[in-house]
């Protein structure tokens, strides 16, 4: 049951992942190409400058917004599909690793997994300016295994030279309060006679974060060592070391500590938690702010530019856990014959990890970053018509960039993508399609998303992910949101 | 445009539905679902290279006293391993012999040393040393009661000998060769370093009193017709000391035993004794005056007197050389066989016999006899060589097994080649005299004598024999050195040979990992299942062989089942499976048979890598196995692990064998990587 209670830690650590233009079903279907230059709620989301765009005077998104995402770099939906055939016909997957591995960029596997839901956002249009404001609970989740440990053990298992299979862990959850405020540049109009309109926006946050781990190994490898045996047998060792920081919000902790529910835990599994609990109970808090602007040139083209999420955070009082693990597999000659003892690896292996989480010492206070994002994107409506609109857009922009942090890599985006709108009256249908990549999924992809307007009442969703129908394709990243929200 | 927007649009949904129809994933998916039954993650192949073995040997680690060979060959009480220092090599060190060519050794280089001392006359004068200290070391000399002390009036006192003690010296046994009898009558006496020393003291009904340094003055000491002055006392808790000023000092030094008007030399007569009492105020009563007197002789003096004529005898010194002999019986142990194996190759090429001799005897000693290929002794193998009588003829002899049956049958003589005298010189004066003889193979037959061919085998001795039995003539009033606590007559023979190989042909084949006592592997013990591996369709060894040893050698691995109930071996390396045998990379040297070559002070690395198909031997006829090598060790279940060696001639550039030395520098690094290609699966339970 030990094992199976590391696996379970294993599982949560290595799936979940942070949100990327999934917070709206449409943002979704979009794959961001449209959120530079969005108005509505993607606007607050994405570029405050766009609220003012807005045609629209009140916003507010009624039943929420609802996403799940996951994603790894390296593994396609084709490969899982292959994975199985390959077991069911007793085929050997050689080849499928080696594509695998193929695809996996040399900083290793990254995956994730996100939900978004319970959004709360809201907007109001004055003569002059627009005011908008929301509450949003943000979860960054990102994970970082390093190629070698893969490359060893699927193609080439070299153990003359140390297999490193360093890691990096990033989890923040936190709740975002932000007001948006958004007009028009006037005063820059005047001087810029042959454009149609400016609009710039800023937006002010205050987070409250719930949850942070931060955790990179500083050695994590499987390797031989010489024994003493007068024979010359190497053993073999996994070693796994590292540190981690954590700070759960005393909001949480506290009632969690008054209840006692850890206590109750299957296996003992109190003892590990509490201690955590006891030590890294805080409250944190953040600030940042969004900033952007959006020129239109006409009533055909519009350029915009934003900065999301720059800011910080701190937490006053978080735990360091130190994992210090070694097992060692060491040969045993007797009676003239080797030998070698698993079960004791096997064991040292498992309490050595657990007895990590137990090696809870104060790690004082600890600074973080949301996940700062720039972007750049284009939007065209070359038609206008009283039974069809047609958006064509483009993005790029890089985002992540607290995970520069651990020393993993900022994630670069590309998105295009085309909306086309039948309508009639105060019925409108319409319908997306875009193309995407980006480098944290590391693979092209493809998204569509449907939506119905019914006068004020909008309800969308969206897929991304869709090449996960194509064979030799298959999806890196799949996506699906859903929006019901009033605009009027 | 519109129609152009149209057509745009309507293109992108056209090539999606191409896509989705033409290559649907569904249709994977749908197989999967319907197979859900048989879900299980496939195998894959994964090259490995996992490191097995790997053993540094060097020469020093050889020769250390764990070692095996070392004990094996310290069983022969007789022999001691020596590394070979600078100072070794200096004037003065033990293997400085410039005629010899040190030799042939060189810093860092081993010896193996063989040494005999003569018994008898081994340090005899730094243990009559000892015994004249301890012989003169505080005497009674003479006693005086005291009614009261100081004495109430000054009085000269003149002791004479009838009232004195005088120094006995017939207890000394003046032995030098060690037969138990005396061998020389003392005379006297010469040092320049000599001095008595004079304690008084009132002894108080057994205590201890001390005497007023102002209540006595000793005029002097006359011993053996000389009067001896001292100074001005020290004051101890044990009494005043007086020191002589002129004891035994110049011209003479001497101190002649027989210079009282008797002439007799059987002791040391004091013959007067004159001192001053001096008055003063009472102190003690009713005790007892008393002198005792220390006589020391410096670290440096001479013994003189008449030495009769002595035998020194040795008789029959055997010494163990039996372990040079590489003859191994059937029922010796693997390790022993080992150890047989490589002390076989050693080369005799530079061992020499030495003769060393420190003398401060006033006698030659003429060991000639001992080294004239003539003996007396009756040498008849395997009986030890016999006594011989004084006066007769010595020799140095060794015992051969000429055909292995462990007994010895044949005997050798040493002697030079030429008639060489071998004198001890005698001593005169000063230090003592040091001469050293060696024997060598350009000068004696000491080939022969160590090392023999028989039938085509080459033999060392079983044993070694030093007979000999000298006799001096008679000396008078002959000097007899004390130098520095010792002296005497020391000699010692030695067997000096520096540790080189030399293999005059290719050794036969000897199992490496039997004889350290490890070769098994059971798929059981390694918990095969336990590895997430389905097959190993290639399996081979990396081997990397770093010889700084001047051997040349030849290598096979093996894996060979228990001949007691099956006999199958695979060879890795072996011309037969060549077919099946993927050199991969490395600078490999096949030799004639599928060996693995590795020449002397080489660098070699490899990787042999067994294919499915190999093929190997059962009861000596080759077959071939159609499955993967991991097939066929599970088969089996046990398999034994073999390393095959045998070393090769060490020849010159003439092609003729020559002698390889070892050093502390040489040694031989043996990596082995188990490597190959195998299949592994993701464990289930």
């Amino acid at each position: 049951m030990k094992k199976n209670f590391i696996f379970i830690i294993l599982f949560i650590t290595i799936n979940l992942y942070s949100l990327n233009y999934i917070t709206t079903a449409e943002s979704l279907s979009w794959s961001g190409a449209y959120t530079s230059v969005a108005d509505g709620f993607e606007a607050i989301l994405y570029n405050p400058a766009g609220l003012y765009m807005t045609s629209v005077r009140y916003g507010l998104n009624l039943f929420g917004n609802y996403g799940v995402r996951v994603y790894t770099n390296s593994i396609s939906t084709d490969h899982v599909l292959k994975f199985f055939e390959k077991g069911i016909n007793n085929e050997n997957a050689t080849d499928l690793f080696t594509s695998f591995l193929n695809f996996m960029p040399p900083n290793g596997l990254d995956t994730g997994f996100d939900i978004s839901m319970l959004n709360f956002m809201t907007y109001f249009r004055l003569n002059t300016w627009t005011l908008g404001v929301s509450v949003i609970p943000k979860t960054s989740f990102t994970t970082t295994l390093e190629k070698k440990i893969f490359e060893s053990i699927l193609q080439n298992l070299d153990l003359t030279e140390p297999v490193t299979a360093n890691w990096s862990v990033n989890f923040i959850q936190y709740i975002d309060f932000s007001v948006n405020l958004s007009t028009r540049a006037k005063f820059l109009e005047k001087h810029l006679t042959a454009i149609d309109a400016i609009y710039v926006g800023i937006t002010g946050h205050f987070y409250l974060p719930t949850m942070f781990i931060r955790a990179k190994s500083n050695d994590t490898s499987i390797s031989s060592f010489k024994t003493n045996s007068v024979y010359g047998f190497y053993g073999y060792k996994i070693s796994i070391k590292g540190d981690a920081y954590a700070n759960l919000a005393s909001f949480i902790t506290e009632p969690i500590k008054a209840s006692g529910t850890m206590n109750s835990l299957p296996d003992n599994g109190g003892d590990y938690i509490n201690p955590l609990i006891n030590q890294a109970g805080s409250v944190g808090f953040g600030f940042g702010v969004d900033m952007g602007f959006i020129v239109k040139f006409n009533r055909f083209v519009r350029v915009g530019f934003a900065i999301n999420d720059l800011g910080f955070f701190v937490f006053p009082k978080t735990a360091k856990l130190t994992l210090n693990t070694e097992a060692n597999l060491t040969p045993d000659v007797s009676s003239d014959s080797l030998t070698f003892n698993f079960d004791d690896f096997q064991n040292d292996l498992t309490n050595g990890m657990l007895n990590g989480l137990q090696n809870i010492t104060d790690g004082s206070v600890q600074g973080w970053m949301p996940s700062t994002t720039f972007r750049l994107g284009v939007a065209v409506t070359p038609i206008r018509h009283k039974y069809i609109d047609l958006i064509i857009a483009a993005d790029i922009s890089v985002s992540d960039l607290n995970r520069t942090i651990l020393g993993d890599y900022a994630t670069f985006n590309i998105a295009m993508g085309v909306e086309f709108t039948p309508k009639v009256n105060w019925v409108e249908f319409p319908m997306r399609v875009a193309f995407s990549y980006n480098t944290q999924a590391n693979n092209p992809a493809l998204s569509f998303g449907l939506g119905l307007y019914l006068g004020p009442v909008e309800m969308e969703i969206a897929v991304k992910g869709i090449e996960i129908l194509i064979t030799e394709w298959g999806a890196k990243e799949v996506g699906v949101g859903l929006d019901f929200k009033l605009e009027f | 445009m519109k129609k152009k927007i149209a057509l745009l649009f309507i293109s992108i949904v056209t090539i999606l539905l191409v896509f989705l129809i033409g290559n649907c994933a569904i249709q994977s998916l749908i197989n999967i679902i319907n197979n859900s039954g048989n879900i299980k993650p496939p195998v894959w192949d994964v090259k490995f290279r996992i490191p097995l073995i790997s053993h540094h040997i060097t020469t020093a680690s050889l020769v250390d006293p764990d070692s095996f060979i070392f004990k094996q060959m310290d069983q022969s009480s007789d022999a001691t391993f020596d590394k070979v220092t600078e100072e070794d090599l200096k004037p003065g060190g033990i293997y400085y012999y410039p005629a010899f060519n040190n030799f042939g050794l060189k810093v860092g280089d081993y010896v193996i040393r063989y040494e005999k001392e003569f018994p008898g006359s081994a340090n005899f004068l730094g243990s009559l040393d000892n015994s004249i200290d301890n012989y003169f070391d505080a005497n009674f000399i003479y006693s005086l009661p005291c009614p009261v002390w100081p004495v109430s009036s000054t009085t000269v006192m003149n002791v004479t000998e009838d009232s004195l003690t005088s120094i006995d010296l017939s207890g000394l046994l003046l032995d030098i060769n060690g037969d138990g009898s005396r061998d020389v009558t003392l005379k006297g006496i010469e040092s320049q370093n000599a001095r008595i020393s004079l304690r008084i003291y009132l002894d108080d009904s057994g205590t201890t009193r001390v005497p007023s340094a102002s209540s006595i003055s000793i005029n002097y000491l006359q011993i053996e017709g000389d009067q001896y002055h001292f100074g001005t006392p020290s004051v101890s808790s044990n009494g005043l000391i007086y020191t002589s000023t002129d004891f035994l000092k110049a011209p003479s030094y001497y101190l002649n035993f027989g210079g009282d008007p008797s002439s007799d030399f059987s002791k040391i007569n004091i013959e007067n004794f004159n001192f001053t009492l001096n008055s003063g105020s009472a102190q003690y009563v009713n005790c007892t005056l008393k002198v005792e007197a220390s006589i020391t002789f410096g670290d440096n003096y001479s013994l003189k007197g008449d030495i009769y004529a002595m035998s020194f005898k040795m008789g029959v010194q055997p010494v163990d050389i039996g372990e040079l002999d590489p003859t191994t019986d059937p029922n010796d142990s693997a390790q022993e066989k080992l150890a047989a194996y490589f002390i076989s190759t050693l080369s005799m090429d530079k061992s020499a016999i030495v003769f060393d001799a420190i003398n401060s005897l006033p006698l030659s000693i003429n060991m000639t006899d001992m080294f004239d290929d003539t003996t007396d002794s009756v040498i008849s193998p395997p009986t030890l060589p016999s006594v011989i009588l004084p006066n007769q003829n010595g020799g140095v002899v060794s015992y051969f097994d000429s055909n292995g049956d462990f007994t010895s049958d044949h005997y050798e003589l040493l002697s030079f080649s030429s008639p060489t005298n071998v004198i001890v010189p005698a001593w005169t004066s000063g230090d003592p005299v040091q001469s050293r003889t060696v024997l060598y193979s350009t000068n004696s037959n000491m080939y022969t004598f160590i090392e023999q061919e028989f039938s085509g085998v080459l033999r060392r001795p079983r044993g070694m024999f030093f007979i000999s039995n000298i006799t001096t003539d008679p000396t008078t009033d002959a000097y007899l050195g004390i130098l520095n606590n010792s002296g005497g007559l020391y000699m010692k023979v030695g067997l000096y040979i520096p540790i080189s190989a030399k293999v005059v042909a290719d050794k036969e084949v000897i199992e490496l990992l039997e004889a350290i006592g490890f070769n098994e592997i059971s798929s059981s013990t390694i918990a095969l299942d336990s590895w997430p591996v389905q097959n190993i369709n290639e399996f081979g060894v990396e081997i990397k062989v770093d010889n700084k040893l001047p051997l040349p050698m030849k290598l096979k691995f093996k894996f060979y089942s228990d001949s007691t109930t099956d006999n199958y071996t695979v060879y890795l390396t072996d011309s037969s499976n060549k077919n099946y045998l993927s050199i991969i990379s490395g600078s490999y040297k096949q030799a004639e048979n599928g060996e693995y070559y590795v020449g002397s002070n080489s660098y070699s690395e490899t990787i042999l890598s067994l294919k499915k198909g190999f093929t190997y031997y059962k009861d000596n006829t080759i077959d071939s196995y159609n499955g993967t090598f991991y097939d066929f060790f599970k088969e089996k279940n046990t398999l034994k692990m073999g390393v095959e060696l045998n070393l090769l001639e060490t020849k010159g550039p003439d092609g003729q064998p020559v002698a390889v030395r070892f050093s502390d520098y040489d040694y031989i690094t043996i990596t082995v990587n188990i490597t190959g290609l195998g299949t592994f699966k993701i464990p289930t339970e």
